[in-house]
Formats: structure tokens, C-alpha cells, sequence
């Protein structure tokens, strides 16, 4: 009985072992019969590795042109569990070929061997002239010397910035924005061209070196008055930066640049010292002129000396806080003490929270403000989005002028230093209906020093309404403003395209104007279409016409933007 | 006039020139996006990546990436390159800051400096699109505030009300229409209105919806 089932068992694995070498022998042969005949008996067999599979019974293997495959080759799949499939070449690159698997196999495991079977003579056709293969270091490093967090391949110190070679990135653009008026037959063109160089190790000592320029060309022809018309070179940064990367905790820059540890002092000329500590936390000084904010950036007027500290709840800076001093001097007299403070909680799920306040504190030479501390400046804003494409933003507004004498707006009267204030509070939310369909909606009010206001959109938006890649949105808005109040709808159409996108918008709104007793009503159209996309890689362009009417006038917009990336 | 017409050439053809100057390599050598340094070593993680290097790399010159090499940075990373974003070198992100998880998380600001100066508040995609830096929807944001665009100032610049505009301050502006028009009052004499003491409540006969023309009470 134990005999007999023996020999049974043994019979059914010897069957199965023939039939197994038969099959790979008959898929050999097929594998041979099916190379150019021309090269049949000179084959060569080449390994390969399925790469990853492909819907449909395809997989992609790890070979292709430059090794001699070609369409049609049959491939040959030794699986783990000790079986052979077959599959024939059906789509061909250079390093990777996809294979079609024979006989209704529905996928393999990615890492499977396998073989080809090529004609040598096509191998040597395509052999590319022999290369040179860069000498090896002795490799030192164990594989149990490897730890979580170093890098899979290997051990490797990576080069410091001052060992690379130069590398120079570019970028130039020009934008042009043209509009006609025909009430007094009033034209404003405004041109740009600019761009900005950042060299990186470009002198051997691991800095980078950034230029920034634009030149403003604006002509306002007026009809029953002088035409203004100016035109200016302004240098946006030239800056020499050096250290600040995971290799160095220290780091400075100087030159013209917006201050990196705080950029809400604004742009300086002068040197800026960062340095990181061993936790992760970071302070810094800078010192230098401040350029007026306006389009010739005039500098030597203002002084400023500043600090910061950045304080992180740990490595991965979802948590932090920020706070900066800058005391500034214009034209030689002590004009601004500001107090910056930010916080930010950026968890990967959950709410998040961004804050920022400028806090002015006044000195007894403030006249109109007095002594002491006051809030000019608070963006608070926190937002949540959800599984399904949900989310919503709170964000708070509060802004008033600071007493000082740097040039930063346009001057105000003392009454305005003294009680202009605007405050604003939103709520803005979107819910996703369906697979096609989302419903936004944002209400916001608003407090000033004389009255208060607010203002409402509502509206929805659908993917592919019409063709595929499409977006239609429809919006209804209305605001209660301090001069006027605005109701009206507007619709939006945007086409997608592989490189960019085309918009058409439409808005009408009724706008009643307080104060005016009769024709305080106008009903305005705004007819907006535009063009953006990327071609050759590194060029955007973008173009966009606009007309809006009202009353009897209406005034014509063209602009176009060109930049291309180096 | 004059000034402009020699003007607008100029930029012109300063713009045509750097681009000539730059795409002919005038001693600049462009950096391709799928060009890895050897010096470099690894810096982007590799551990969910493929086991078979040839994927991605050539193989006797482990730093270049094969012609044609592809990176479905959403499905990899769960992070969508969209835009411009697309075509930007790897290392514009992953290099020697830190790791690029901190950065990511702030958003634009990660790796974008704000020329706002913080002003504007965080969510940048109000205004921008990953395109191009060309912000949109100014107008419609204006409605969102307590001085929606009416007639003639939807169709003015907007460096005439913020004079930072044009390097990106948007600092906030007191309403009154003597704030942004006292130019135009001190230069109308037809009448005088400084003379005549008119300085203050221009809507009793300006109408917000065109630059000239006052409404007089019949």
C-alpha cells in the first residue's frame, strides 16, 4: 500500500518536472524559431527582470532597443514558484520593453527573471563604441553600518557646496499690460522686462550669487493734460549669499536682498547673520539702508538694525514661532521700533494656523500716537480640509496706519493717523457635491473708524460641463461697501489643454453709488478672456483681453506675459 | 510720448537680447533637469523606489537619468507637480536646505520668498497660479473689501492707489477720495477748486464712474 503510493507520488513529480522542461525547451525552441532567420543558430540569451506590471496581462521589462530586442521577440518568465511563462515583445524603448503574456497569464511579480533571446548580429549592430567606465573607490562602507535615515544606496558624505561645480539658473520675462479709456480718451501702457541670475558656487567658495532686475516703462496719455510718462532700471536683489545649508549652521548675506529670517522687515541693503542651533532653533541680525517700497526702490533714506528668533517645537517645524525687533532711523532721526511676532501650526491632518502681528511701540517723539505699544498690523487665519475634497478658511484682518517718517503710503492727515482703522473678518467654505460638482461660499464683514459693511459670494462649479478638461463655475456676489453697494453674478469657463489653459469670464453687477440722488445707479459688464500655457519646456506666455462697460464708456485691456526659464 | 515710443524698443530689445545671450550659453551652462550629480550623492530618499536602479539610472554613469526618464511625483510623493512645478529641476527643492518634508508643509512659502513681505497673508493660491507668477482676479478680490471697483477704477492701475504695487506692496489705503486724488485736485482750475475751498465731499458732483465729469444740481 506505502509502496504503491510511493511510486504513485514519485510517477506524478517526475511528470510534472518532464512536462515543466519540456515546456521551457518548447518555449526555447519557439524562441529561436522566432528570431530573424538570418541570424537563427547565433542567438544570445540576455537576462531581464520584470520592471513592474501593466492592466491587461502586459508587464515591462528591464530591457529594450539598445540590448538588440526588437518587437516580436518572445520572451521567456521563470516565476518564483518554479514555472515559465512565455510573452512576446509588443511595444519597445530604449532601456524597457512592454511584453505581452501568452497563454491568459493575468500579471507577473514585479522582480521576476526572465530571458530574451536575441540574434548576435543584431547585438553588435547596436552595440554603442565601448565606454569608458569610471574608476571605482574601494568600497568601505559594511551593510551593517547602514541605519534608518541614511541614504538606501549607500553611505555617501555628500559633497559641500563649495566642492560642486558652478551651476548658473535664469530667468527672463517681459509683461506688457495697455488699456484705453474712452471717456477723455484716456490710455495707460505699462511695459516690463526683467529678470534674475542665480550663480551658485561660482568663485570656488560654495556662495550664491543672485541678481534680480526689472526695467518699468509706464506712459499715461491724458487728454486735456500733460501725459506722465517715466521710465526706470530698478535692481530687485544683488546679493552674495553663503553658509545657511545642513552643512554650515551659520550663514550670511549681503548686498540687496528681502531679509530671509524675517522677511517682514522688508528689503535691505546691508548683510544679514543667521545661525542654526543644535536643536533645530535659529536667531539672526541684520543691519543696513531700507529702499523705499515704490518702483525706483531709492535708497539711503532709511536705517535699520533687526533680530530674530525662530523657535521650532522640534525637526519637523510644525510648530513654530517667530519673533523679530527692527528699529529703523530715517534720514538720520529715530522713526520706527517694530515688533514682529508669527506662529504657525501646520499639522499634516487637522487644522492649521497661520498668525502674524506688527506691533509698533511709540516713543514720547510719536505725537500723534503717544507712548506705548499698539497693535498696526494682524493676519490671523486657520483652515481645515477634509476627505472629499472639503475644507473651509477663517481668516482675521486687522490694519491701521503707523506714525512714521519713511515713505511707505501716501501720507495721511493726523485725524487718519488717529482713527483710521479696518478690520475684516471671513469665513470662506467649499463642499464638494459630487464627483463633478462643488458649492462655494465666502461671507465677510468689515469695521472701520466710520462704518461697517460686508459682502457675500455664493457659488458653484462643475468639472468637464461641456468637453472633458473643463471647468464652469457660476458665481453670485454682493457687497455692502462704505460708497457703494454691488450685486451681481459671475460666470467663468475654463478649457484645459496638455500645456495651459484658455478662461472666458462674464460678470454683471449692478453698482449703486450712495451719496447721489440721481444716477447713482450704473449696471457694469466686465468681458475677460485669456491664454496660458508652457511650450518647448521652459517658455510660459500668457495673454488676456478685457473690456469692461458701463454707463456710455467703457475701457479696453490687452496684456501679455512672456518668461522664459534657463 | 517721444521718450516712450524710444523707450518701449529698448525693453524690448533688451529682453530679446539676454534671451539670445543666454540661449546661446554666453557663459552660462544650463543645467538639465534630469542630470544628476555625481558629487551630489543621493539626496532624495530612495527607499520606496524601485529595486532595479536601471529604472531610472544609467548604468556605468549612475548619474544621469535615462532619456525619457519619468517621475509621477503625485503618485510617489502625494505631492502634485502642477504648472510650472512640472518642469522645475529636482534640485530647486531637494537639496541642501533640510529636508524637503519640512518645506513642503509650509506651502509656496517653503521654497517661494514672499515679496509681500507678509503682508497678504499665506494663502497664496488667492491670487497665483502655479503657471506663472502673473497674479489673477484682482478685481474680484476687490470686492471682498469695503471699496469695490466702480467704472474708471476697474480700469486704473493699481500702483495709483498702492504706490508698492509694482514691487508688490499692497499696503492698505485710506478710502477718501482725497487720498488717492490730490494730484488731480491741485491741478483743476477750471474751476479752482482749491481756491473756492471744494477739498472735501467730491461726491456731492463727482460720480466714482469716469475721471472728469461732475453731476451739477439742476
Amino acid at each position: 500500500m506505502r509502496i504503491g503510493l510511493l511510486v504513485g507520488l514519485w510517477t506524478c513529480v517526475s511528470v510534472t518536472a518532464v512536462s515543466a522542461r519540456a515546456q521551457e525547451q518548447a518555449a526555447k525552441a519557439a524562441i529561436e524559431d522566432g528570431v530573424d532567420d538570418a541570424a537563427a543558430g547565433a542567438v544570445q540569451s540576455i537576462g531581464l527582470r520584470v520592471s513592474f506590471a501593466k492592466p491587461g496581462g502586459l508587464v515591462v521589462i528591464d530591457r529594450g532597443a539598445d540590448v538588440g530586442v526588437a518587437p516580436g521577440d518572445l520572451v521567456l518568465f521563470h516565476s518564483r514558484d518554479g514555472n515559465t511563462y512565455q510573452g512576446t515583445v509588443v511595444e519597445l524603448d530604449d532601456r524597457s520593453a512592454v511584453v505581452e503574456l501568452a497563454g491568459g497569464v493575468v500579471a507577473l511579480e514585479t522582480g521576476t527573471k526572465g530571458e530574451v533571446l536575441v540574434p548576435e548580429k543584431r547585438i553588435v549592430s547596436r552595440r554603442a563604441p565601448e565606454q569608458i567606465v569610471p574608476e571605482q573607490l574601494p568600497w568601505e562602507t559594511a551593510d551593517e553600518d547602514w541605519t534608518e535615515g541614511m541614504p538606501l544606496l549607500a553611505q555617501v558624505d555628500a559633497v559641500r557646496p563649495e566642492q560642486r561645480r558652478r551651476e548658473v539658473t535664469a530667468r527672463a520675462y517681459s509683461i506688457g499690460d495697455m488699456t484705453y479709456t474712452s471717456e477723455d480718451s484716456r490710455s495707460d501702457s505699462f511695459f516690463r522686462a526683467g529678470g534674475d541670475v542665480e550663480i551658485e558656487n561660482g568663485w570656488g567658495r560654495g556662495g550664491r550669487l543672485h541678481i534680480d532686475w526689472e526695467h518699468n516703462l509706464r506712459q499715461t496719455d491724458l487728454d486735456d493734460q500733460d501725459d506722465e510718462d517715466f521710465s526706470d532700471l530698478r535692481v530687485d536683489r544683488l546679493s552674495y549669499a553663503w553658509g545657511g545649508t545642513r552643512f554650515d549652521h551659520e550663514g550670511w548675506e549681503a548686498g540687496r536682498f528681502l531679509m530671509r529670517g524675517m522677511p517682514e522687515f522688508g528689503v535691505v541693503d546691508g548683510v544679514e547673520y543667521g545661525h542654526r542651533l543644535s536643536n533645530g532653533q535659529r536667531f539672526g541680525l541684520s543691519t543696513g539702508w531700507m529702499p523705499e517700497p515704490d518702483t525706483d526702490f531709492e535708497s539711503g533714506g532709511d536705517f535699520q538694525v533687526s533680530g530674530y528668533y525662530h523657535w521650532a517645537k522640534d525637526g519637523n517645524e510644525l510648530l513654530t514661532l517667530d519673533t523679530g525687533f527692527q528699529k529703523t532711523w530715517h534720514n538720520g532721526r529715530g522713526d520706527r521700533d517694530l515688533i514682529v511676532s508669527k506662529l504657525q501650526y501646520l499639522p499634516l491632518v487637522g487644522w492649521n494656523f497661520h498668525g502674524t502681528t506688527w506691533i509698533d511701540w511709540y516713543s514720547s517723539g510719536d505725537d500723534t500716537k503717544g507712548s506705548g505699544p499698539e497693535l498696526t498690523r494682524a493676519l490671523l487665519s486657520t483652515g481645515h480640509r477634509w476627505e472629499g475634497g472639503h475644507g473651509m478658511n477663517v481668516n482675521f484682518r486687522h490694519s491701521e496706519f503707523p506714525e512714521i517718517r519713511r515713505f511707505e503710503f501716501t501720507p495721511v492727515a493726523v485725524d487718519q493717523l488717529e482713527d483710521d482703522r479696518n478690520d475684516r473678518l471671513s469665513i470662506a467654505g467649499w463642499r464638494r457635491t459630487s464627483e463633478r460638482q462643488r458649492v462655494h461660499a465666502e461671507i465677510g464683514v468689515f469695521d472701520d473708524e466710520d462704518e461697517s459693511g460686508g459682502d457675500l459670494e455664493l457659488g458653484v462649479d462643475v468639472k468637464d460641463l461641456w468637453t472633458e478638461r473643463s471647468r464652469g463655475d457660476v458665481t453670485f456676489f454682493n457687497t455692502h461697501g462704505e460708497f457703494s453697494k454691488v450685486i451681481g453674478t459671475r460666470l467663468l469657463y475654463s478649457k484645459f489643454t496638455r500645456r495651459g489653459h484658455w478662461d472666458a469670464l462674464y460678470e454683471i453687477a449692478r453698482h449703486d453709488q450712495e451719496g447721489f440722488e440721481d444716477n447713482d445707479d450704473i449696471l457694469q459688464h466686465r468681458i475677460r478672456g485669456s491664454h496660458d500655457f508652457r511650450f518647448d519646456g521652459d517658455w510660459d506666455l500668457s495673454v488676456y483681453a478685457q473690456a469692461v462697460l458701463w454707463d456710455s464708456e467703457q475701457s479696453w485691456s490687452l496684456g501679455f506675459y512672456v518668461q522664459k526659464s534657463f | 510720448m517721444h521718450s516712450h515710443k524710444r523707450n518701449l524698443p529698448l525693453a524690448l530689445g533688451l529682453f530679446c537680447l539676454f534671451v539670445a545671450c543666454v540661449t546661446k550659453q554666453g557663459g552660462i551652462e544650463p543645467f538639465e533637469k534630469h542630470l544628476w550629480w555625481e558629487a551630489r550623492g543621493p539626496v532624495i530618499p530612495h527607499e520606496s523606489f524601485p529595486a532595479d536602479c536601471k529604472l531610472c539610472h544609467v548604468g556605468e554613469t549612475w548619474n544621469s537619468l535615462v532619456e525619457g526618464f519619468e517621475f509621477d511625483h503625485h503618485a510617489e510623493t502625494g505631492v502634485a507637480l502642477n504648472g510650472s512645478h512640472a518642469d522645475a529641476k529636482c534640485l530647486r527643492c531637494h537639496n541642501d536646505r533640510g529636508p524637503v518634508d519640512v518645506f513642503a508643509v509650509q506651502g509656496c512659502a517653503g521654497c517661494h520668498e514672499d515679496l509681500h513681505v507678509g503682508t497678504l497673508g499665506a494663502n497664496c493660491e488667492e491670487c497665483h497660479a502655479e503657471q506663472t507668477w502673473r497674479p489673477f482676479g484682482q478685481i474680484e478680490q476687490h470686492n471682498q473689501t469695503r471699496f469695490p471697483l466702480t467704472g474708471v477704477h476697474a480700469a486704473t492701475s493699481c500702483r495709483r492707489c498702492h504706490p508698492g504695487a509694482e514691487v508688490g506692496r499692497f499696503l492698505p489705503q485710506d478710502i477718501e477720495c482725497l487720498t488717492c486724488h490730490q494730484d488731480d485736485l491741485a491741478r483743476t482750475n477750471n474751476p479752482n477748486h482749491a481756491a473756492l475751498g471744494w477739498i472735501n465731499d467730491c461726491d456731492r458732483c463727482h460720480m466714482p464712474t469716469n475721471w472728469n465729469q461732475a453731476e451739477l444740481d439742476q
